[in-house]
């Protein structure tokens, strides 16, 4: 690492983001199914 | 059409009918935790999993701890598939250098795999290294099938318990299914298929010298291993682009039959499996009756369609038997049908022969088969348990009609599970058709069809319906790599696998904690003709009233093009 290169999100570039995008949805769908689970548990 | 044609249809319908029978007792076996005769080899295997796992699979779980465990499962594997995508430039057996696929086409392909739909936006070949397909992939492709077993093993139990809460084990469910069902079976299909001459190499290449002097690169690749799990895993897919048209994937008729009876027959043997766990073989052998009258006509409809002179020669005065634009000569017409008709009623995707070279009507049939709901076997475990799910439904029309409460498999059908039933199914319309209608409205989506029209919608019913049924074959005319496809084909493959799952769990949360009543006078018999006319008509009439509309403006209205074409000659 360079001397002085902040870590974290400061230095993420356009196409990490895209990564994190395209994670997140897999995940928020996955998630979603779960709270639906959760839902219909208290039907 | 010939008699060797409808011959051969039936003995690829019939073989994985027939081979699904033991094998369904086999599975059975295997949920159940009674002693199999893969024991002596497997039980430490399986031991090893428990102990690192920290699992105690004796350890029966709610339906809701269940799911979560099914969908925490199902994201670590949708992670790591990500990444060994993205990542696969820095991995090993990369011997052509493929580089690192884009976030777009890596979260379709992680989200496809982990589905169990194999939809594939790249040529296999071209994209994928030697490791992503062996330890990504190939993977998931047992893992994702252990995944539905998982469904039905848990529905079965829930029929089966009398006033309980566990509906079994999610981790013990899906090591066991893959250690003593899914790895024994594709050692023994893949080593089989080897002999008949399926290529499994980890070079990437040979160089052959054409007829004219030339020199020729073929790709090749460990196909026979991968090919063996997605068939008999009902995942579909390839590793050649054009799957099992390809002469190395597919070498010969003998290759053919085996290859097409293996997509249907762990997803017979899932309906068995589920008949023995619940106690009731009768009863689900009237559901497997339903689905293989509903698939045998599906597939005459495709054999008929396809065995017509093409219409474009004969508009053009040009004398010809039979469709044979998209289809390999070596398997024919028949040999096309009856792989299509097995492929899209089971929840596999992978092709012979090219869907969107079909007659309009050969074609529709094929999507109807999908929009029917995966259940002619469907998915191993996931088939069944929503042709289950369509029994509740058909014994509560039935009840509604002679004002009794309904019961199904010897458990009360109440409103909770209606409306549970109810999510299940109908999430795949509100994607199939929600998708397709924001498709065609959204700016640039278009540009993806090589085709207008009615072919054209034709193009985009078909790949929400393939993906939202979670079966992964294509109409080739729609470009689908790029980003706007890509993400939205990926949601409509986690909507129409976790939807319906969690809903299905619910249901056998519900169903588990009932008592096991004894048949009455009063309980309508779920085993005869009766039943199994009464659940086609339930099914037919689904898919009729949810999709109608749209097959009407696609493939319908296609076929009447062509007939007015025809005749206008």
């Amino acid at each position: 690492m360079r001397s002085g290169a902040r870590v974290g999100p400061h230095n993420l570039e356009a196409r990490d983001m895209l990564d994190v995008v395209f994670l997140g949805l897999g995940i928020a769908i996955l998630a979603l199914s779960l709270g639906l689970a959760r839902l219909l548990a208290r039907v | 059409m010939n008699w060797q044609g409808w011959a051969e249809i039936a003995l690829t319908l019939g073989l994985a009918l027939a081979l699904g029978w033991p094998l369904g007792i086999f599975m059975s076996r295997v949920w159940n935790r009674e002693s199999t005769w893969l024991d002596p080899i497997l039980r430490p295997v399986e031991r090893v999993f428990y102990a690192a796992g920290g699992i105690d699979p004796g350890k029966s779980q709610g339906w809701l701890g269940y799911a979560g465990s099914l969908i925490a499962f199902n994201v670590a594997g949708f992670v790591l598939l990500y990444a060994m995508l993205r990542l696969q430039h820095l991995l090993p057996f990369n011997p052509q250098g493929f580089a690192g696929v884009s976030p777009d086409l890596a979260f379709n392909t992680a989200v496809s795999f982990v589905t169990n739909t194999n939809w594939q936006s790249y040529g296999g070949e071209t994209t994928m290294s030697h490791f992503t397909q062996m330890a990504g992939l190939t993977t998931q492709n047992f893992v994702s099938a252990a995944t539905g077993a998982t469904i039905a093993a848990a529905f079965a139990r829930a029929f089966a318990g009398n006033r309980e809460t566990g509906v079994g084990n999610f981790w013990a469910d899906l090591i066991r299914t893959t250690l003593y069902v899914l790895l024994p079976a594709s050692l023994v299909l893949g080593i089989a298929l080897v002999g008949m001459g399926v290529v499994q190499s980890l070079a990437a290449s040979v160089t052959a010298t054409t007829v004219e002097g030339a020199s020729q690169t073929i790709s090749v690749a460990p196909a026979a291993s991968q090919l063996a799990i997605k068939q008999l895993g009902i995942n579909g897919g390839g590793i050649f682009n054009v799957n099992s048209a390809h002469p190395l994937e597919n070498p010969n008729p003998l290759s053919n039959l085996a290859t097409a009876v293996a997509i249907n027959t762990l997803g017979w043997a899932a309906f068995f499996a589920f008949g023995r766990t619940a106690l009731a073989n009768k009863n689900i052998r009237a559901l497997a009756t339903a689905a293989i009258v509903i698939l045998a006509a599906g597939a005459a409809v495709i054999y008929v369609s396809e065995a017509q002179p093409a219409p474009a020669l004969v508009a053009a005065g040009i004398d010809n038997p039979v469709y044979m634009e998209g289809k390999e000569t070596r398997f024919g017409i028949a040999g096309s049908s009856a792989w299509a008709a097995q492929t899209t009623g089971a929840s596999n995707g992978s092709v012979n022969a090219m869907h969107d070279s079909f007659s309009p009507l050969g074609g529709g049939m094929a999507m109807l088969l999908m929009l029917l709901g995966e259940i002619l076997p469907g998915g191993i475990g996931s088939g069944i348990a929503i042709m289950v799910v369509m029994a509740v439904l058909s014994v509560f029309v039935a009840g509604l009609m002679v004002g009794r409460t309904p019961e199904y498999l010897g458990k009360k059908i109440e409103a909770r599970e209606i409306q549970f039933a109810m999510v299940a199914v109908l999430i795949a319309p509100l994607s199939v058709l929600g998708l397709s209608a924001t498709a065609i409205f959204f700016p640039g989506a278009l540009d993806s069809l090589w085709n207008a029209g009615p072919h054209g919608l034709s193009e985009v019913l078909y790949a929400y319906t393939s993906t939202t049924a979670n079966n992964g074959s294509a109409f080739g005319g729609l470009s689908a790599n790029v980003p706007y496809w890509n993400t939205t084909l990926g949601i409509a493959m986690l909507l129409g696998r976790f939807v319906p799952i969690v809903a299905v769990l619910a249901i056998a949360g519900s169903i588990v904690a009932k008592p096991r009543l004894a048949p009455s006078t009063g309980t309508l018999p779920t085993t005869g003709p009766l039943f199994v006319t009464l659940l086609i008509g339930i099914i037919i009439i689904l898919g009729a009233l949810q999709y109608f509309p749209a097959l009407a403006l696609g493939p319908i209205v296609e076929h009447f093009q062509v007939l007015e074409a025809i005749a206008a000659k």
